[in-house]
């Protein structure tokens, strides 16, 4: 199967007019792209601050020519302008234009190891920013561009570590059970619609990302959740208990959470308080947390250690994202670190 | 003058000892004794003088001996809950805090009362205390969780000593809550005090309002649809002077031993009346 989603037709669906239809004065990406050619780590996101919203960030340099051939610097210059543009717009025709040119690298996956680091890098950090601006019809259409040159090396035998595997399945269980509607829908040569990943396939491929030692838990995490969410309370049990330990600590409060929740479902508030006493433990202001421990006690009989709670959590204060920004940001939580990364490979 | 003042002492006296006397029944048959709150009303206005013999109690259709009843002995703590998202209007924020202003003036100095405003956040504006209150300004956010807010509210202490009332507020548009209507309907299942629902005015119904209204009698309280938010101060003063008067029956359940969940059948002989009691409870 394979999805194609014209780059124009994403702009489009992004709200943004063409670029260059009408003339903006900007400041050409000539200076940023020598002074970041030349060591400057932040160059690019100065100029990018100067940019007014709708401006073309490419000017006329070749290096960033749709047509322009593999290049290192270049793809690192607009994984940067992304990075570095809070309007999705933008950020996205910055990555499709990167990933044209990263995907014309010569050497096949496997063949050069710093090389691949460098591309499975940039289109991680790429996946990430896609996700950072819940653009689920990019990400889709980035997983289907990226993937087969990863499937085939791996049919090949090259051994690779990339978080591919969860990208997918994350992304189809946004596209599955969200209530997210991909815009454009995506369709086939002949103007067929092309349906969407099952509940099923997005559970199937949170199974196969936790096959993977260094994405088994947060896997288990995201997949508990969708099998929760999609009423499949006893395979969420089964996944979130399966977790040997606590990781990382963005996960942690949403893998509790979501155990607390699944216990309540099952009717057993005794084990869901426990759940819940934990997700309060990796973040003691989670007012969600509190809410679900004191009627978890209620439920279990503990009504003035449920009276108590719930009076602490009236009086917590309000949290961005009610504990979710870095469980929902994904992958974009990991992006200055493989961009700080991508800098140091860049020449 | 003098003869008055001595009446006011007998009175306060004999109403002094009654309760305490009725504190130590309740508190000492608690542990295996049923309490429920139960409104009778006659066309909307609370009735009066009943007696243990006009009860009829059934606990999984068992019929049940009424060992007290009583009215209007115990002080209340009411809790008070309104959402102030971004779907109710700015007009509505100053009619709310006089609503809630008001209760606290119908209040008695024994009572307390506690304020709490949600949107997508539940906070705490006033902590349980004595009345009178004063609500400052507050600004919320836009999303609405009615579920999370439910939750919480549904979340009140069994005190022997003090009777728990709360009301609710909200225009039902919910659009942030992370727990679900499930969650709510089996924890109300729990609750051993009433809540009374009020609805804001000029609002399409929604499904959020069977389960309003699910919640409320579950728990032996009330869903009021208010029909001019002008009416607010009056609807919430209304509530909590029918909660006043409704009686507080006790009963040891006979015949019934089995855990798990029991429906409370509460009626009247007098049929005219409406009676509203919680329908339940969990026996662990």
């Amino acid at each position: 199967m394979h999805r194609t989603i014209p780059a124009i037709a994403v702009l489009l669906a992004l709200g943004l007019s063409v670029p260059a239809a009408a003339p903006v004065q900007v400041t050409p990406p000539d200076a940023a792209y020598a002074a970041y050619a030349a060591g400057d780590d932040t160059a690019v996101e100065r100029w990018v601050a100067t940019l007014p919203a709708t401006a073309s960030p490419y000017g006329a340099l070749a290096q960033l020519r749709t047509d322009a051939p593999w290049n290192r610097m270049a793809a690192a210059f607009l994984l940067e302008v992304a990075a570095a543009n809070a309007h999705g717009g933008r950020a996205v025709s910055a990555l499709i234009r990167g990933r044209t040119i990263i995907l014309r690298r010569p050497a096949r996956i496997g063949d050069n190891p710093a090389e691949d680091r460098f591309e499975i890098l940039w289109h991680q950090a790429a996946l990430g920013i896609t996700q950072r601006h819940h653009s689920i019809t990019n990400q889709e259409a980035y997983l289907e561009a990226v993937m087969p040159r990863f499937e085939e090396a791996v049919r090949r035998g090259a051994h690779l570590d990339t978080r591919f595997a969860l990208l997918q399945a994350v992304t189809a269980g946004v596209i599955c059970c969200s209530g997210m509607t991909r815009f454009p829908p995506p369709r086939r040569a002949n103007g067929e619609l092309l349906p969407g990943p099952s509940a099923d396939d997005a559970v199937r491929l949170f199974g196969r990302a936790a096959e993977q030692p260094l994405l088994r838990t947060e896997a288990l995490i995201r997949g508990g959740k969708l099998l929760f969410e999609a009423g499949r309370h006893a395979e969420a049990l089964a996944r979130l208990e399966s977790i040997p330990s606590d990781g990382d600590p963005a996960l942690n409060f949403v893998r509790h959470l979501t155990h607390g929740r699944v216990l309540d479902a099952l009717n057993r508030p005794a084990d869901a308080a426990v759940a819940y006493q934990r997700a309060l433990d990796a973040n003691p202001d989670a007012q969600l947390a509190a809410i679900g421990l004191a009627a978890a006690r209620l439920r279990a009989g503990s009504t003035a250690e449920a009276t108590r709670i719930a009076d602490a959590a009236r009086r917590m204060p309000p949290m961005p994202g009610r504990g979710f920004n870095e469980f929902d940001a994904g992958d974009f939580r990991f992006v200055p670190a493989w961009l700080a990364e991508i800098r140091k490979m860049r020449r | 003058m003098r003869l008055l003042a001595v009446g006011v002492v007998i009175v306060l006296a004999w109403h002094g000892a009654l309760r305490s006397a009725a504190d130590q029944v309740r508190f000492a048959a608690r542990a295996s004794a049923v309490v429920i709150d139960v409104s009778v009303t006659d066309d909307g206005q609370a009735v009066g003088g009943l007696t243990l013999d006009d009860f009829i109690v059934l606990d999984n259709d068992v019929p049940q001996e009424v060992l007290d009843l009583s009215q209007d002995r115990l002080p209340i703590d009411v809790s008070i809950t309104a959402d102030i998202s971004g779907s109710m209007r700015p007009a509505d924020r100053q009619i709310i805090n006089q609503a809630i202003e008001q209760v606290g003036r119908a209040l008695r100095p024994d009572d307390r009362v506690m304020a709490t405003l949600f949107w997508s956040h539940i906070s705490e504006r006033i902590p349980l205390g004595p009345p009178p209150i004063t609500l400052t300004a507050w600004d919320a956010g836009l999303n609405t969780s009615i579920f999370d807010a439910l939750l919480l509210a549904l979340v009140r202490p069994d005190l022997p000593d003090r009777r728990q009332f709360s009301i609710f507020m909200t225009d039902g548009m919910d659009t942030s809550s992370y727990f679900d209507a499930a969650l709510v309907r089996d924890t109300a299942r729990h609750t051993t005090s009433p809540i009374t629902i009020v609805l804001a005015p000029d609002r399409a119904p929604t499904a959020m309002d069977d389960l309003l209204s699910a919640v409320a009698l579950q728990t032996g309280g009330e869903m009021i649809a208010l029909k001019d938010r002008q009416r607010l101060r009056e609807t919430f003063g209304q509530a909590l002077e029918n909660f006043r008067a409704s009686y507080v029956l006790r009963y040891v359940p006979t015949g019934v031993s089995a855990p798990g969940w029991h429906t409370v059948t509460v009626s009247v002989k007098n049929r005219r009346y409406t009676v509203r009691a919680r329908q339940g409870y969990v026996q662990p």
